[in-house]
């Protein structure tokens, strides 16, 4: 975000934070109405550090910004939506469900197939619902720092989180649809100390917009005859745009499990690190001796970004900016986009440019399936290419064996038909046998 | 084996009265609680904002502590301490998007 302000905090909670000067500590500049507004008409420009259009505006030469109508949008302030946190959030990664995977637009008017809670006509949860909001502290989990809340039923004198599913379903969630007592469901709640509720009931993500799985900015800044270049992949969104690179994108997809203790580990800018491919950003903690650790989905998402190969150091490269600042958008100059960023965010830069391959997890949580689409026994419990083939440290009947605990098992099963058939045919034939004696 | 029975029976009967119990439709809980203030009817929110600083100041002077708890708030500092005192938030860390 450093050197890229105005571009960046076109999504903060506040106006005008348009370099590292900003001074937090004045109250005017809060953005009240980003949140509050009620009328859906509230809308932040895109380019305006976080100011939203006072007359029609448009962006990028394309879209169209209507001017806002700040009276009509005070006197209409309430309650936050799905609408109002979907402005920012679901366009994370600078498009409509790009970084996320699980939240995008859809889920505005989402349906019970997509999302069981928010479905529009059904639950119709606000994300507030879980993410439970006390004197404007949102809950959820905060970079290295899980999300508050136990995983069991949320009590009263637990503070008012509500964010876990545990809060709401218990830490035995599956109930007999009819009845007390179904005995299918008893080992499958047996599995909630090891099992995320996501791991089964986020069978694919990326279910309402596509999302972004790969990203190469080696390749931005070619042009046609001096025009830029946007070329379209079948989902929709580009394979190739001059300023952004090479992309891809997928819909549908599966995701990838890993041990997940609630917490994640960062590398941070100014942070040293070798480039032994690829460098991982962002990951989960977790192992499975960790008591606190459950297998949990993820979008893996990889990149191909600036690296300083002389001081070991991940670029930030300024990105935004007019003509003549470094902005890689306006001059299109990798060295000079590094050495503008690099200088603003106070790290050094050597002045060679060169691109690795980057790493980082997101986790699933969103986009919760309906029951009858969660995922079966048998999409794990299999011998090959089962949903949690690469998962290590638990034994996972099915798809682990003991080829001679199989063996005995057998000839346990063999030797069991062979006894049961002497012992009923010897009954039968004698019992014949005395009947005709009487 | 009259014992067998009675719990057989003592079973079926709390079956068959749980099912009785859940009836179709969806939970109520979720409706969000009935406002209790018609913002429209304000004075102070009756006239002709010129910018978005005037609204903010308006919300402020009844919300008189909404200012002080969104400047605590992640979605304001953009910074989060971790552990060992590690500066991350959106204003710290680095991606690949």
């Amino acid at each position: 975000m450093v050197s890229n302000w105005c571009r960046c905090t076109s999504c903060h909670a506040g106006y005008g934070w348009k370099d590292k000067n900003f001074d937090l500590s004045q109250e005017e500049k809060i953005d009240c109405l980003v949140c509050h507004d009620t009328t859906g008409t509230y809308k932040k420009f895109p380019t305006d550090c976080g100011y939203p259009p006072l007359k029609d505006k448009v962006f990028a030469g394309k879209k169209l910004f209507k001017a806002v109508n700040l009276s009509f949008i005070a006197q209409n302030v309430g309650r936050s939506s799905r609408e109002s946190c979907g402005k920012c959030h679901f366009f994370s990664g600078g498009g409509d469900g790009v970084k996320r995977g699980d939240t995008d637009s859809t889920l505005v008017k989402a349906s019970r197939k997509l999302d069981v809670h928010m479905d529009a006509k059904g639950l119709n949860f606000s994300c507030a619902t879980c993410h439970t909001t006390l004197a404007h502290q949102i809950a959820g989990r905060h970079y290295d720092t899980p999300a508050p809340g136990k995983r069991n039923l949320a009590l009263p004198k637990d503070e008012g989180y509500r964010l876990k599913c545990e809060s709401c379903h218990g830490a035995r969630p599956h109930k007999p649809e009819k009845g007390l007592f179904d005995w299918r469901l008893i080992k499958l709640n047996d599995h909630t100390d090891k099992v995320a509720c996501q791991t089964c009931h986020i069978p694919f993500y990326a279910r309402g917009k596509p999302t972004n799985t790969y990203w190469d900015w080696s390749t931005a800044g070619r042009f046609n005859n001096g025009k830029p270049i946007v070329e379209k992949s079948p989902l929709g969104p580009p394979s190739y745009h001059t300023k952004k690179g090479t992309l891809k994108w997928g819909r549908n997809l599966v995701p990838e499990y890993f041990w997940y203790n609630g917490t994640f580990s960062y590398l941070l800018p100014g942070e040293k690190v070798e480039a032994n491919e690829p460098i991982t950003l962002i990951k989960p903690n977790g192992s499975p001796e960790d008591k606190e650790s459950r297998i949990y989905p993820f979008k893996v998402h990889l990149g191909k970004q600036p690296y300083d190969p002389q001081n070991k150091l991940i670029i930030i490269p300024k990105l935004f900016g007019p003509k003549g600042s470094g902005a890689f958008w306006a001059d299109f100059d990798w060295i000079k986009a590094s050495r503008a960023g690099m200088a603003e965010a106070g790290l050094p830069f050597s002045g060679k440019v060169s691109f690795v391959e980057t790493v980082q997890y997101h986790a699933l949580s969103h986009m919760v399936a309906p029951k009858e689409d969660a995922l079966t026994c048998a999409s794990c419990h299999t011998r090959k290419d089962g949903r949690l083939a690469k998962i290590k440290g638990v034994y996972l009947p099915g798809r682990d064996f003991s080829p001679w605990l199989d063996r005995i098992g057998w000839l346990a099963c063999i030797f069991a038909f062979i006894g049961v058939t002497i012992h009923g045919g010897l009954r039968i034939v004698l019992a014949r046998k005395s009947r005709k004696e009487d | 084996m009259k014992k067998l029975w009675w719990a057989i029976f003592l079973f079926w009967v709390m079956k068959v009265s749980a099912g009785a119990a859940t009836g179709p439709g969806l939970p109520k809980y979720f409706k969000p609680a009935p406002a209790t203030v018609d913002h429209s009817k304000f004075e102070i929110l009756k006239k002709d904002f010129k910018s978005p600083e005037e609204v903010t100041r308006a919300c402020l002077s009844c919300h008189n502590k909404a200012g002080k708890q969104i400047h605590k708030s992640l979605h304001w500092t953009w910074t989060w301490k971790g552990k060992n005192n590690r500066l991350m938030g959106k204003a710290h860390v680095i991606n690949n998007y």
